[in-house]
């Protein structure tokens, strides 16, 4: 019969055990995506490759990795470099894909990931801040949280763990993955005016990310078909036309945000369209706007960028303005955001949270792009852009719609 | 006694005979002529000015059968072509002579022997697991060359195909004086499977095993000491190359093949002094040894009909090292024949943390049967019919199977089968594959100048998304060849 202390051992050993397993199997996205939490993320890759990506940022080569997160450690992923005006070899943006490599392989439930370098954000947090207020009203945003990333255990810095935009994403946004999704690319100040009936013109801008081998005419026809029908000349059908390829509420609600976050690179940004992704329901011709990379929001940290800054530049914004009710959701929706705003001081409790979770990291990130002082003059901006801008958009809402009575 | 036992023309003969092709229809043509040719051949054969009938180097190149057996059983006779000896002639020495015995050849005395060879062979196949365009597998080829033999010391041998980018197949001298050593330079295959050293005229099947295709390094150029020691119950070969060979040569810069090699090989026939059936069993092992630099490597796994079933993603360095073990026997006429091929690559230094990975591994194997049902003796090789096809007989016909499989992996990933695999360039656990084949064959020899092959092989393999047909495991291909020369 075995002695009574050795059946407690043996007891406390199973407890554990349990305890481990169950820690272990209960981590979720969510837990990656805790913005309370400051992660960290470690990768392996190869010295050579490393060098070589190093080397070649400016390529999208992609090399093999491990992850290593919690007590997890993912295989055969692969990495590289990404990301537009942010991609630099110092602190590299990293694209991370699970399943490249290995069919079917995912991480907590995701086929990729992106580490953002936060390269131009000398807050760090602007990105996850902006998402997190997208999700608040209601539309389809990015998950994100702050990590500490290692490279072959060299500490890289502060980075931004952010859900990409793939099949997975818009699932969990929008309950269905079999339609086109497509991420924009940024060629050159285009406001959404039409390039012709050619669809190689549409090709550069819109990179399919979903059923990437199907005919161009299957791809683009109906981009090409919405911005034909955008820069229609009949006022008189243009609305039921554009409607029949773009969900225009949508359209108009996810500007307003923006315009409300004062966002400097959005779809009425100050480099023309840029940072979306365009989605295509299955069976369906209608079409959606999804945000994508939002770490110029807060630019103007005085808060009073006008409601309507740019908004004449881009060619669907201004003429689908000119409907009294698209005009008055615009406005509605402005309205909502200075509420969400401040209800629960929600704006400046989430900037706050953000610093305090980042500071200690931030600061012994030497591989950031700014310097300690500009990250503490940024993050002190926010915070005045927190308290100021509900009441100017208010105010401006309030005067437009003087304006228009 | 070993096939070590011969002299190495003779061995050439019996392994790596010319093969070539023509045109189809231009085959199909010469042919239907040689059917009616023997006649005159066997007639020229036996006319006095014909000088020699049997001679020193057999006319035919089935020689591993032939000359093999006739060694055999003479073994402690290392020149058994002397009965072979033509008869005497009176005839000045040195004189020089041109025969045709029954191929052309030039003599000059009893010191100098040249003779001139060709092989046309055409091939048409058919596969369930191919493009739709299948034309495209249709292969031709030509091969001429001379072999020869100086001094009764010294023999060479130049052979090369009429088309293609890599034409030359055989360009060597061999000094074999001596039983016990001899030493050999030039272009010729490596010491490495018994299957990839049997000429392709030999070849029980329309192809060889899938194995000796992907995993034998086939010809290089190096030089190679050779022979037979202890009374001929062993043979052993041992040489270095410059590469290892071009089954797994690529011209293509991302991808790496052995350099400098080392080769050895041993054979033995551990019951030649049993008089039984028995005799005949041989046995042999074989070893290379190759460095690698860091790249993708170029050994790929293919099908019967050289569809792509698996394509290295994964990154090499350090050594590439071959395996292999051999059995054949032959009694009466029937024939087994059986090889594993084993070949690993180094992966020093190419895991994420910079570590050492499990070494890639490609393993085949293959067991074959023969079984001459009209009754020829299958070490005597079944280009010589008991009764030929212009002498009131149907010549020489038999019956073949083989069961195969061809696999690759890691070392880690064949230790864990139910981990799934990674196509990563780094990964321990690789993703693999292998390719499992069934031939059933026929070969019809009418007489000595032409063969006929007849082949139908069914594959399976474990992960047809990387195979020619993805989604479709199994299926079904066919081959036919028609090969003539002399």
């Amino acid at each position: 019969m075995p002695r009574p202390h050795f059946v407690l051992v043996l007891a406390c050993m199973a407890v554990l055990m349990a305890g481990a397993v169950r820690s272990a199997c209960a981590q979720t996205a969510t837990d990656l995506f805790d913005v309370g939490t400051l992660q960290e993320i470690r990768l392996l890759v190869n010295s050579r490759d490393l060098a070589l990506l190093r080397q070649n940022y400016g390529l999208n080569t992609k090399y093999p990795a491990d992850l290593l997160w919690r007590n997890l450690r993912v295989r055969n992923i692969s990495v590289r470099s990404r990301g537009f005006g942010s991609r630099n070899p110092t602190k590299l943006g990293l694209h991370i894909e699970f399943d490249h490599y290995t069919t079917g392989q995912r991480f907590l439930g995701l086929r990729s990931l992106v580490l953002k370098n936060e390269w131009q954000d000398p807050t760090l947090i602007r990105d996850q801040v902006a998402m997190a207020f997208f999700n608040r009203m209601g539309q389809p945003a990015s998950r994100e949280s702050f990590g500490r990333v290692y490279i072959n255990n060299e500490y890289q810095g502060v980075y931004g763990i952010v859900e990409n935009i793939d099949e997975d994403y818009v699932t969990r946004t929008l309950g269905e993955n079999t339609g086109y999704l497509f991420e924009f690319h940024w060629q050159d100040f285009w406001h959404g005016e039409y390039l012709g009936d050619d669809l190689a013109a549409y090709k550069p801008r819109f990179e399919p990310r979903t059923h990437a081998l199907e005919s161009d005419t299957q791809l683009y026809s109906s981009i090409r078909d919405l911005f034909l029908e955008i820069n229609g000349a009949d006022d008189t059908v243009w609305r039921d036309r554009v409607e029949r390829l773009l969900d225009l509420r949508q359209f108009i609600t996810l500007v307003a945000i923006e315009v409300y976050l004062s966002e400097w690179d959005g779809l009425t940004g100050n480099w023309a369209m840029n940072n979306f992704y365009l989605y295509r329901r299955a069976g369906s011709s209608v079409q959606l706007f999804l945000p994508w990379d939002r770490d110029r929001a807060m630019t103007q940290m005085t808060g009073d960028m006008s409601i309507f800054e740019r908004t004449d530049d881009n060619v669907l914004f201004h003429r689908a303005i000119a409907y009294s009710d698209l005009r008055d959701l615009y406005l509605t929706v402005l309205e909502q955001c200075a509420q969400a705003a401040v209800q629960d001081d929600w704006f400046r409790t989430t900037v706050a949270r953000s610093v305090s979770v980042i500071a200690a990291a931030a600061y012994q990130d030497t591989k950031k792009h700014f310097t300690d002082a500009e990250y503490d003059a940024e993050t002190q901006g926010l915070m005045g852009f927190a308290g100021v801008r509900p009441a100017f958009v208010l105010q401006e809402v309030a005067r437009a719609r003087r304006g228009s009575q | 006694m070993t096939t070590s036992g011969l002299s190495r023309l003779q061995k050439c003969r019996l392994s790596r005979p010319f093969c070539a092709g023509a045109g189809w229809s231009l085959v199909l043509a010469a042919g239907m002529t040689l059917v009616s040719a023997p006649v005159v051949s066997a007639a020229a054969r036996e006319a006095p000015e014909g000088g020699i009938t049997a001679p020193r180097f057999a006319p035919q190149d089935p020689a591993s059968s032939q000359s093999n057996a006739t060694t055999e059983k003479k073994p402690k006779d290392d020149k058994p072509q002397k009965e072979e000896k033509p008869p005497k002639e009176k005839k000045k020495k040195g004189a020089v002579q041109f025969l045709f015995v029954p191929h052309p050849s030039l003599r000059v005395g009893k010191q100098v022997q040249v003779d001139f060879r060709a092989r046309v062979r055409g091939e048409a196949n058919r596969s369930d697991a191919a493009s739709a365009d299948q034309s495209r597998l249709d292969l031709e080829r030509r091969r001429v060359g001379i072999e020869g033999e100086l001094l009764k010391a010294v023999a060479f041998q130049v052979s090369r195909e009429t088309t293609g980018t890599d034409p030359w197949r055989e360009a060597w001298v061999d000094y074999e004086q001596f039983t016990f050593a001899r030493a050999q330079w030039g272009l010729f295959k490596l010491p490495f499977s018994v299957d990839e050293n049997t000429g392709a005229t030999n070849q029980d099947f329309a192809s060889r095993s899938l194995a000796a295709n992907a995993l034998a390094p086939g010809r290089a150029r190096g030089w190679m000491l050779h022979g037979q020691v202890f009374n001929h119950a062993l043979g052993y070969e041992y040489g270095v190359f410059d590469h290892d060979g071009h089954n797994a040569y690529t011209n293509n810069p991302g991808r790496v093949t052995g350099a400098s090699t080392t080769a050895w090989r041993l054979t033995s026939q551990p019951l030649r002094r049993i008089k039984s059936k028995w005799t005949d069993l041989e046995v042999g092992y074989g070893s290379t040894t190759s460095d690698l630099v860091e790249g993708f490597s170029s050994i790929k796994g293919q099908t019967v009909l050289g569809e792509d079933f698996y394509a290295s993603h994964f990154l090499v360095n350090g050594a590439r090292r071959r395996t292999s073990y051999e059995l054949r026997f032959r009694p009466g006429p029937f024939s087994l024949k059986s090889e594993f091929i084993r070949v690993t690559e180094e992966r020093l230094g190419e895991g994420v943390e910079d570590t050492a990975l499990s070494p890639l591994v490609a393993e085949g194997w293959y067991m074959s049967g023969t079984w001459a049902v009209t009754g020829e003796t299958k070490s005597d090789g079944l280009t010589e019919p008991i009764r030929p096809l212009a002498r009131g007989g149907i010549g020489a016909l038999e019956v073949a199977v083989r069961l195969e499989q061809l696999s690759f992996g890691s070392e880690a990933s064949f230790a864990a089968p139910g981990e799934t695999g990674s196509t990563s360039p780094r990964a321990d656990v690789v993703l693999g594959n292998s390719d499992r084949a069934l031939t059933l064959g026929v070969n019809w020899y009418p007489n000595r100048y032409l063969k006929l092959q007849f082949n139908v092989i069914k594959e399976q393999l474990t992960d047809p998304s990387q195979g020619p047909l993805p989604g479709t495991s199994s299926f079904w291909s066919r081959v036919i060849r028609l090969q003539l020369g002399f």
